[in-house]
């Protein structure tokens, strides 16, 4: 074996100096481990499957995407071990209450069963197959993914004794689904005890469901009677029936999972590091979204960092949370779930973000620009007084929504949430070491030469180019690659929006959505609050009543331009998936 | 990591950059370094090169279909130790400069162990970048692994990824991880066949075919075998 002290690999003699090892590790033998031919292979341990010579192809996983085991809630992997005691448990009792009766009917002349010794041979092993599920559940020693995997395989093999018991004797039909069998019962119960993700539910529940046929075969092989294929096909029935129930209950389930107070009720969006879910007060019934990020997406590790982590993310919801302005989200509850994922609470709001109005509908009138401009400042205005930069202002960071009796109002998202949330982990270094951080398109010159010295003036560059995108319907700067977009954001003077629309927009708007956009700093507007300010001056400020809104919205509300469904959708309150 | 880099969605690309420094920082400065300059110079370079990366937008000029982003980054850090020098040297000491992530110091205590004098920059490059990919593929699977069987099972696999261990280091291993010793091997052949797909992905980003793959595992092979 390898030891980060040995001069010389153990395997294929390579010095070990520099380069030659990493971690310790002999670099020519990792690397010979991706030869496709395997040639030079540091070949796997006899035993374990692999053929020896051409090795197997293989297949590169999505890039950046850590599979989970099993795809399950974390909560409900969490349970499974003491859900599948509680499962096997049952089983025993079961079965042994299935032998005592059996056998008590016997000795007291009530009932002749045909192969009583076979039946309790069976219904013995089923006890002590659950009895070592039992064990291996509580010993802890496969993981809450593994355990799941056996517990179906259980399933199918329970079911499998069902069957067999129910086909040692002779086939006795009834009304097709005129009865419920032991089987069905299990198959639809055993979900309810142990949830596994939809699809393999569905298999284990269509697996269990052919054993009964299965073994009717083996009764036949054991010389019971043959029974005409319709009888046995109806008599199937109502098995797969039963897998399809279970699918269902499974499905249910899963919807039901809840968060501290709130109860999942539908994933809205899911991404890189976490999801997004509608969700519910589990007391008031209020509708809010619940944002989920797990820590080990974000590559957070176990320890100081992960225990620092949760600190700053309390830090941060925290100063979110004290912000009052009507305009930026609130921000209801966030905790840690047991299983270290963070999650916040936020509203579920009713619109649109700028990124889509403008897609789905074009440019916006100036006036209308000017309505939602000067809301957004009043966000970033208290944001700012409370040492608070967003960082990340852009047209998918603001909604224009439905809120009480007013349309078009804005509420500004992800408000100090940026730095907790996709900056945590390495890529907080990103932050504080001063390298990228924010949206290439709509990022400030400052933010890119010097990332570590950012100040509000910052988020008036951002705001700048949301005008620029709400009244032109592009983005100030276009490259072919991020990194040329910021090298625009740089050097490059921006072209009049007036220029790039080919329409007349207010003279005083236009030269203020360009002083939003100097590259120095000191040459923008001074502040959120003056910024919005100078946006009630212009000439059209105010002529974009909430009658035009109302009616806007109203026309809208069936379909946009291009077709597509209505304005009036769920937004998620948290876009940095 | 480069197509996140240089064409994905900005949070992607932005990460994707930030782990590009990461991982190209040592073979960039161990080049420099092996240029002759100091350590204290080859910091400064390193950083303003991947500074100037940034600025003009070196990533945009990277073409796949002409070659490999490991050939095209030693050239584009040639050329730049050929033009910016002087400029480099003029400025204050990281005036004016992106703070980069500075990992300057594992980076020369790496270097430190290579035979320097008998090899070229450019070896010394090649040597540096593929253990910057082994690195980089390493860390993945810790934070895959972390994810799911634990950091502290990784780190005892870990050991047995570059060569076989002998009966008895498997009985120790199944031992510490409380399996037995088929499973034990079992663990150890899944450990290692990922680790062989996670670093034909890396790869992967770095050429413009897959059919390239096989032919760069082996050149950086030569490389890392490469005596001077």
């Amino acid at each position: 074996m390898t030891s980060p002290a040995a001069k010389t690999c153990p395997h294929c003699g390579a010095s070990l100096a520099g380069a030659s090892a990493v971690e310790g590790l002999c670099s020519a033998c990792l690397l010979s481990l991706a030869l496709s031919d395997g040639r030079d292979a540091a070949s796997p341990p006899p035993g374990v499957g692999q053929t020896r010579g051409r090795a197997r192809e293989i297949r590169p996983a999505r890039p950046g995407v850590v599979a989970p085991a099993w795809a399950m809630p974390a909560e409900l992997l969490r349970q499974a071990s003491q859900r599948l005691r509680l499962a096997a448990v049952g089983v025993v009792l079961f079965f042994v209450g299935s032998i005592l009766l059996n056998n008590l009917m016997e000795a007291l002349d009530w009932y002749a069963f045909a192969r009583p010794a076979l039946k309790n041979m069976l219904a013995a092993v089923m006890v002590a197959a659950s009895a070592a599920v039992v064990w291996f559940a509580h010993s802890g020693r496969l993981t809450s993914s593994r355990l799941l995997r056996v517990s179906l395989g259980y399933e199918v093999a329970v079911a499998f004794a069902i069957s067999l018991l129910d086909h040692l004797e002779p086939y006795a039909a009834g009304l097709p689904l005129g009865s419920l069998s032991w089987l069905c019962v299990w198959i639809v119960a055993f979900p309810l005890f142990v949830p596994a993700s939809p699809r393999w539910a569905l298999l284990a529940g269509l697996a269990s469901a052919t054993t009964w046929p299965l073994a009717y075969l083996v009764g036949r092989a054991l010389g019971n009677p043959e029974v005409p294929l319709r009888v046995l096909a109806l008599d199937s029935l109502e098995n797969y029936i039963a897998a399809g129930v279970a699918l269902y209950s499974t499905i249910v389930i899963r919807s039901l999972q809840e968060l501290g107070c709130y109860r999942l009720v539908e994933k809205l969006d899911h991404g890189g590091m976490g999801e997004i879910w509608r969700a519910r007060h589990r007391m008031l019934a209020r509708p809010v979204a619940v944002k989920l990020i797990r820590q080990e997406l974000i590559g957070v590790k176990s320890g100081p960092e992960a225990a620092e982590l949760v600190s700053r993310f309390r830090r941060e919801a925290e100063a979110t949370a004290a912000l009052h302005s009507p305009h930026t989200v609130s921000l209801h509850d966030f905790g840690v779930t047991p299983e270290g994922a963070f999650y916040y609470v936020m509203d579920l709001l009713e619109g649109l973000d700028l990124e889509t109005l403008v897609r789905r509908f074009g440019p916006v009138p100036p006036e209308r620009a000017i309505h939602l401009l000067t809301q957004a400042c009043d966000s970033l205005a208290e944001a700012h007084a409370a040492g608070l930069v967003h960082r990340d202002v852009k047209p998918a960071n603001i909604v224009a929504c439905h809120w009480g009796l007013k349309w078009d109002f804005v509420k500004v998202l992800d408000f100090g949430l940026v730095k907790a949330t996709w900056s945590l982990g390495e890529d907080d270094r990103l932050t504080t070491e001063g390298r990228i951080s924010g949206t290439p398109a709509y990022m400030a010159p400052e933010a890119v030469i010097d990332p570590g010295n950012v100040d509000a003036r910052a988020d008036l560059y951002g705001l700048g180019c949301v005008a620029y995108w709400l009244l032109t319907g592009e983005r100030v700067f276009v490259g072919r690659t991020p990194v040329e977009v910021l090298m625009h954001q740089i050097h490059t003077e921006p072209a009049p929006p007036s220029e790039r629309c080919g329409r007349a927009l207010p003279a005083d708007l236009e030269e203020l959505v360009l002083q939003c956009l100097a590259k120095e700093p000191d040459e923008r507007p001074s502040s959120a609050e003056r910024l919005g300010a100078r946006l009630a001056e212009c000439q059209v400020a105010g002529k974009w009543t909430p009658e035009r809104a109302r009616r806007w919205w109203e026309a809208s509300a069936h379909a946009g331009p291009d077709g597509q469904e209505a304005p009036r959708t769920a937004v998620t309150p948290i876009r940095s998936l | 990591m480069l197509r996140e880099a240089a064409e994905g969605s900005s949070a992607a690309s932005r990460q994707a950059l930030g782990r590009l420094y990461e991982t190209y920082w040592p073979p960039v400065y161990a080049f420099v370094r092996s240029r002759g300059h100091s350590p204290s110079d080859a910091e400064d370079l390193t950083q303003a090169y991947f500074a100037r990366f940034l600025e003009k937008g070196y990533l945009a000029d990277f073409r796949p279909e002409v070659g490999r982003f490991r050939t095209f980054l030693r050239a584009s850090v040639s050329h730049f130790l050929a033009n910016e020098w002087d400029r480099v040297r003029a400025l204050k000491r990281g005036g004016g400069q992106v703070v980069l992530s500075l990992d300057a110091v594992t980076a020369e205590e790496r270097l430190r162990l290579e035979p320097v004098d008998r090899l070229t920059p450019e070896a010394v490059f090649e040597r540096q970048w593929a253990a910057a990919v082994l690195s980089r593929c390493l860390e993945r699977l810790r934070q895959e692994q972390a994810a799911g069987a634990g950091e502290g099972r990784f780190e005892r696999l870990k050991a047995f990824l570059s060569s076989d261990g002998a009966d008895a280091g498997y009985s120790t291993l199944a031992r510490e991880l409380g399996l037995s010793e088929a499973a034990a091997r079992v663990a150890v052949h899944r450990l290692r066949r990922r680790f062989a797909a996670v670093l034909r992905e890396e790869i992967l980003e770095t050429v413009s075919d897959p059919r390239e793959v096989d032919a760069e595992i082996r050149w950086l092979l030569e490389a890392v075998r490469r005596k001077g």
